[in-house]
């Protein structure tokens, strides 16, 4: 890759590199499509998601006025899944953020000031890692009431342990860099170390991660959604949709195959572009 | 290669060492008893294999409080008195025969000699009050041995048990209560053995020892529940050699291992999936109305559901027929009265509420709701005898919408539902919320009083609703203690009438028991109270 | 060894408090509805419910160490014998299923790894990912309508046929649920070997060995295999720690009796002893195997040393 004649940021190279990858473009691509129907719902879908229709239930796919068919209570699956959309992927990216929060919270606290401190903190990652994600995730349902806000802060509660671990390795090997220890001897505000040198340098790896965990938490909501703690009817969810749609799936196929196929296009695409990023911002994988 | 062959085997080797640790997945195969010589009319021999939803939690018939565990272990016991097949009159059982005093406190039952537990223990008199003393006698020494749910509702009215003879026990109440015949043919009603219970303890419910036609040979949790045939049973051997119950948990599941054949008796089908079965030549469905009601109830402490036009217009809002056609099929029956069909004094003369949205619109505007309100709907996400709950309640929500009424839906699951629905009048938070019921003793009193008569508010009883009127309370208490049939079929009539055209609910059906199993299984009858009677089954 | 303790106490301290925070009264979920509210405070108090809550944590506590892991309020039995046999039935769909993932993952990722760039590294690839991102509870499902109805080769649910408890049936039976299970492990498995090959295969002593004259063959089974091997022990493991807890979705779609279910149906019926011991069984046996994961690594690489 010698030869670049004008000196660009890494970030600039990075995306160069991206922009090579099919595979990462394709995702990046679909992901794009599946945002923006998203936020388009409204105008997008042609009918009311919640509207129902008791004598057109089950209408397969190319039903006049159904293009998709009709779901268990003759609903428009079209709109269901244009709506549904909005919601998962809402949902995943929303409990990838929250999870993020405070595992990056907590491992900068953790790696930075090292100590009584990183053992009081590690040992609490280790307790939540040794509960039984989904099971942690369900306790935590039962106990706050089930529906989609309760069920996205389990999901990213069993997530916060991911990230801490990550943001902790990069700081323990950051922490005795030249840079840091300068800023540290010059009497820089920890708080001020961190936000401006430590977190910044932290950046790539956790962009990978969460790329590739927003597919894990909506596969994680659906999961939920399965066992009747994730979205509260009459609200499209790809999940809700998939785990209802199960019981008719050998008279109506559709009902479920269709939030399937979605569910996994979606979280394909984000381990697409996960990758893609995580090459791009690695360069020493490439040959 | 040989390294990664060496990886894996200490893979192997550390999943053997946790395996060691776990106990054996299953108990040693039981020896199949010796084949006997068919007889002329029917065969003798075969297994019937039930796909259960869940796994039964107890054997111990007076411990149970669930269907499953009532159905499983059902064919290990006797009651003193039976329910007549497909029936809820009481017919003899353990006890041959049985006297009331004039007064109708004392309740003389002589009981059949000869009878023995599987354990070769004689039944008796003392049994009996073993039995009933063990559920309702705090101090009893075999009180601890388990936790009796139904015991309050089903000997609530004993004052005491008292042993006569070897074979005559009198029980004496303490106020005249018109059902108890029908208590006496009901679960905790099953006779035990109490060698066995003084042997086993706690463990008896794991260990079900009774005098029925099919012995308790083992139970792996999670797998199955095995029963044979007790060649000595007094009414005579039973034809089919086994009964084996497994809990299949998905409805699609258990239906696909119906059709592969891994078991060939199966309840809870799929609506969708009826049509397509009732054609099926390999299979027979078997169906029976239940004593079932499945409804939304009002909160009549809250406004707006405290002006009977409010709950009149929601019952003329939702299209229960549709509900009914198109999501249960044939499931379920339209209910227009909280009493079942199947349950002696029902009557259809009642106002009805057929779907109308022109008509609730006009009541609701009538009542100062031009434009209809909110309010939130109480679901659980499912439950016994709960049908969809949620697939239904979402289609109500639908039909409200469609006259202005905007309900929110949550979701709760069965244990904190009832926690939260079975609750004192102060601390009532729902508007409107769902419910079932399904009649345990086949008597009207079961159904009305418990649910509807004001005298049975939480703590008290189950009218969850807050439902009151004066009128019908009077009448349904008068009838409780009446031991006349047609007078308290009279009384009874009135009662539905005056409440029905209350509309304390929006009722929905009424469940339909149904069952599909193998043509080659015979002579299957279903009984409304829902436990399968298997003795008197043969195959093909 | 000694970190265990605190981490162990942590867990069931954790799920304690959730279960306890939880609505809803294991008294009443058992009586059920037709059970009168002085029954329910009756065995409210058997069970020990109205004591303060550390009291109740402390006394189970002490039972444990004594070796009484109690009885289950729902199921009426002894808890140990019974989580111990739902522990076993999880343990052999984990074996299974972590053979198949190993089997398939670790071949397709060093295929993968020394063709990369090939049609084959990418459709094998893409292929991993798709099983990886189909919902789990769908794909089983699927599974089981094709291979127990259509083909009619496979029996769809439980754990032996009746009547029956030979090996022969036991494996008939794992093979749907492992299938489903295995997608996900897979999919991390190949990727990991993939990944972890490619780092190796740069290294200067794998240059030099080329350099030798060493066939292609033999550098990469001989050299790199090991090396390579060091960090898929680690996602190996944390999938064994996993399907030791048992993966619930599958087990209830397959109604297979595993740990994960019986603890769910513990968490709904808020069997406090039940769901409590079982979380014990399961983060000891997860602490363990990353003990088990540590020491194959230390065989693996000989630099790394514990005291």
């Amino acid at each position: 890759m010698g030869g670049a004649v004008i000196a660009r940021s890494p970030t600039q190279e990075a995306l160069q590199r991206l922009r090579r990858d099919r595979m990462a473009v394709a995702g990046a691509m679909l992901l794009f499509c599946a945002a923006l129907v998203s936020v388009l719902a409204p105008v997008l879908a042609p009918q009311d998601p919640t509207q129902t229709n008791l004598a057109q239930r089950l209408a397969p796919i190319g039903t006049p006025g159904y293009p998709l068919g009709s779901d268990e209570l003759g609903r428009d699956i079209l709109s269901r899944l244009i709506w549904g959309g909005r919601v998962s992927l809402l949902v995943g990216f929303g409990a990838v953020i929250v999870a993020m929060g405070f595992g990056v919270i907590v491992g900068l606290m953790a790696g930075y000031f090292g100590g009584w401190l990183d053992s009081v903190i590690m040992r609490l990652i280790d307790v939540l890692m040794a509960f039984p994600a989904i099971l942690l995730a369900i306790a935590i349902v039962a106990s706050l009431g089930p529906g989609l806000r309760n069920a996205m802060l389990a999901i990213s509660i069993v997530g916060i342990p991911y990230y801490a671990r990550i943001i902790r390795g990069s700081v323990l090997s950051l922490r005795e860099l030249e840079f840091i220890q300068a800023a540290r001897i010059i009497g820089a505000p920890d708080l001020r170390i961190l936000t401006r040198h430590v977190l910044p340098n932290c950046l790539s790896p956790l962009i990978v991660a969460a790329t590739l965990d927003v597919g894990w938490m909506i596969m994680a909501a659906a999961g939920l959604s399965f066992l009747g703690l994730g979205a509260q009817p009459p609200t499209a969810e790809w999940g809700v949709m998939l785990s209802a749609g199960r019981q008719f799936i050998r008279i109506a196929p559709h009902l479920s195959v269709l939030p399937g196929a979605a569910i996994l296009l979606v979280v394909l695409a984000l381990n697409f572009l996960g990758d893609g990023l995580r090459d791009a911002l690695d360069p020493r994988l490439r040959q | 290669m040989l390294k990664r062959t060496c990886f894996l085997s200490g893979l192997v080797v550390v999943a053997l060492v946790l395996l060691a640790c776990a106990a054996p997945v299953a108990p040693p195969a039981a020896p199949a008893p010796a084949q006997p010589t068919p007889t002329a009319a029917v065969s003798e021999g075969g297994t019937i294999i039930v796909g259960l939803q869940a796994e039964p939690t107890t054997l111990d018939s007076q411990q149970i409080s669930d269907y499953n565990s009532h159905r499983a272990a059902y064919g290990i016991y006797d009651h003193l008195l039976r329910f007549k097949d497909e029936s809820t009159e009481v017919e003899p059982g353990l006890a041959e025969s049985w006297e009331i005093s004039s007064d109708g406190l004392v309740y003389t039952l002589h009981l059949r000699q000869g009878v023995k537990f599987h354990d070769g223990t004689d039944f008796n008199a003392e049994a009996v009050k073993f039995n009933l003393e063990r559920q309702i006698d705090p101090n009893h020494p075999y009180h601890d041995t388990g936790e009796f749910p139904y015991a309050e509702f089903t000997w609530g009215m004993v004052k005491q048990v008292d042993v006569v003879d070897d074979y005559t026990v009198q029980i004496t109440l303490k106020e005249r209560f018109a059902p108890f015949l029908n208590h006496l043919a009901m679960h905790p009603a099953a006779m035990a053995s109490p060698t066995a219970i003084q042997q086993y303890g706690r463990d008896f419910s794991i260990h079900p020892v009774g005098t029925g036609p099919f012995k308790f040979v083992s139970w792996t949790p999670g797998v199955e529940v095995v029963l044979e045939k007790n060649p000595d049973y007094w009414r005579g051997a039973p034809k089919i050699d086994r009964v084996i119950y497994r809990p299949i948990i998905e409805d699609q599941a258990r239906l696909t291992e119906l059709e592969a054949g891994g078991v060939n008796f199966i309840v809870n089908i799929p609506p969708d999936e009826l049509a397509r079965l009732k054609q099926d030549p390999r299979f027979t469905v078997v169906e029976q109305p239940g004593m079932h009601t499945w409804w939304l109830a009002f909160n009549h402490l809250k406004a707006p559901f405290n002006d009977k036009r409010v709950r009149q217009a929601m019952n003329y809002a939702v299209n229960k027929q549709a509900i009914v056609d198109n999501i249960l099929k044939d499931t379920g029956i339209l209910a227009i009265n909280p009493l079942p069909p199947v349950v002696w004094s029902y009557t259809d003369e009642v106002t009805r509420f057929d779907y109308n949205p022109e008509k609730a619109r006009q009541l609701l505007a009538e009542a100062g709701y031009p434009d209809g309100f909110s309010c939130t709907l109480w679901v659980p996400e499912s439950g016994s005898g709960m049908q969809q709950p949620v697939l239904m309640s979402t289609a109500i929500q639908a039909d409200l919408k469609a006259v202005g009424v905007d309900c929110k839906i949550e979701i709760f699951e069965w244990g904190i539902y009832l926690d939260k629905v079975i609750v004192p009048p102060e601390e009532a938070e729902y508007d409107l919320f769902a419910m079932s019921w399904i009649g345990d003793n086949g008597d009207p009193d079961n159904h009305l009083y418990i649910l509807l008569s004001g005298d049975q508010w939480p703590p008290h009883g189950y009218n969850m609703g807050f439902y009151k009127n004066e009128e019908a309370d009077a009448l349904m208490r008068e009838a409780r203690v009446t031991l006349d049939r047609a007078k308290r079929t009279e009384l009874y009539t009135k009662v539905q009438k005056l409440i029905v055209d209350d509309a304390p609910w929006i009722i929905i059906d009424h469940e339909t028991q149904i069952v599909v199993m193998d043509r080659k299984i015979k002579g299957f009858k279903l009984h409304p109270t829902g436990p399968f009677r298997f003795e008197n089954v043969w195959m093909e | 060894m000694l970190s265990l303790i605190p981490v162990l106490i942590g867990v069931t301290l954790l799920v304690f408090l959730v279960m306890q925070l939880a609505p809803g009264d294991p008294a009443q979920i058992m009586l059920g509805p037709k059970a009168t509210e002085t029954a329910v405070a009756q065995l409210r108090h058997e069970l020990g419910l109205d004591q303060p809550l550390l009291v109740q944590y402390g006394r189970w506590l002490i039972h444990i160490v004594q070796g009484n892991w109690g009885r289950s309020i729902q199921l009426k039995r002894e808890i140990l014998p019974f989580l111990l046999g739902r522990f076993g039935n999880s343990a052999y769909l984990m074996l299974f299923a972590t053979l198949l993932a190993c089997s398939v993952g670790v071949p397709a990722g060093i295929l993968s790894a020394v063709k990369q760039y090939s049609v084959g590294d990418r459709v094998a690839m893409v292929l991993v990912l798709i099983g990886f991102s189909t919902p789990i509870f769908w794909l089983g499902i699927i599974l089981q309508i094709l291979f127990g109805l259509v083909f009619g080769i496979l029996p769809v649910s439980g754990l032996q046929s009746p009547g029956r408890a030979d090996l022969g049936d036991l494996i008939v039976h794992l093979i749907l649920p492992s299938l489903t299970l295995t997608t996900g492990a897979t999919a991390i498995i190949a990727r990991m070997t993939r990944s972890s090959m490619l780092e190796v295969i740069r290294q200067d002593y794998i240059r030099t060995a080329r350099s030798k004259g060493l066939s292609e063959r033999s550098v990469i089974s001989r050299h790199a295999l090991k090396n390579a091997l060091i960090p898929v022990v680690t996602v190996v493991g944390m999938q064994v720690g996993y399907l030791l807890g048992g993966d619930v979705l599958v087990e209830i779609v397959f109604s297979y009796p595993g740990i994960g279910l019986a603890m769910v149906n513990g968490i709904l019926a808020r069997d406090f002893p039940l769901v409590q011991g079982a979380i014990l069984l399961v983060a000891s046996s997860y602490v363990l195997v990353n003990l088990v994961v540590d020491i194959v690594y230390a065989y693996l690489d000989p630099r790394i040393h514990y005291e």
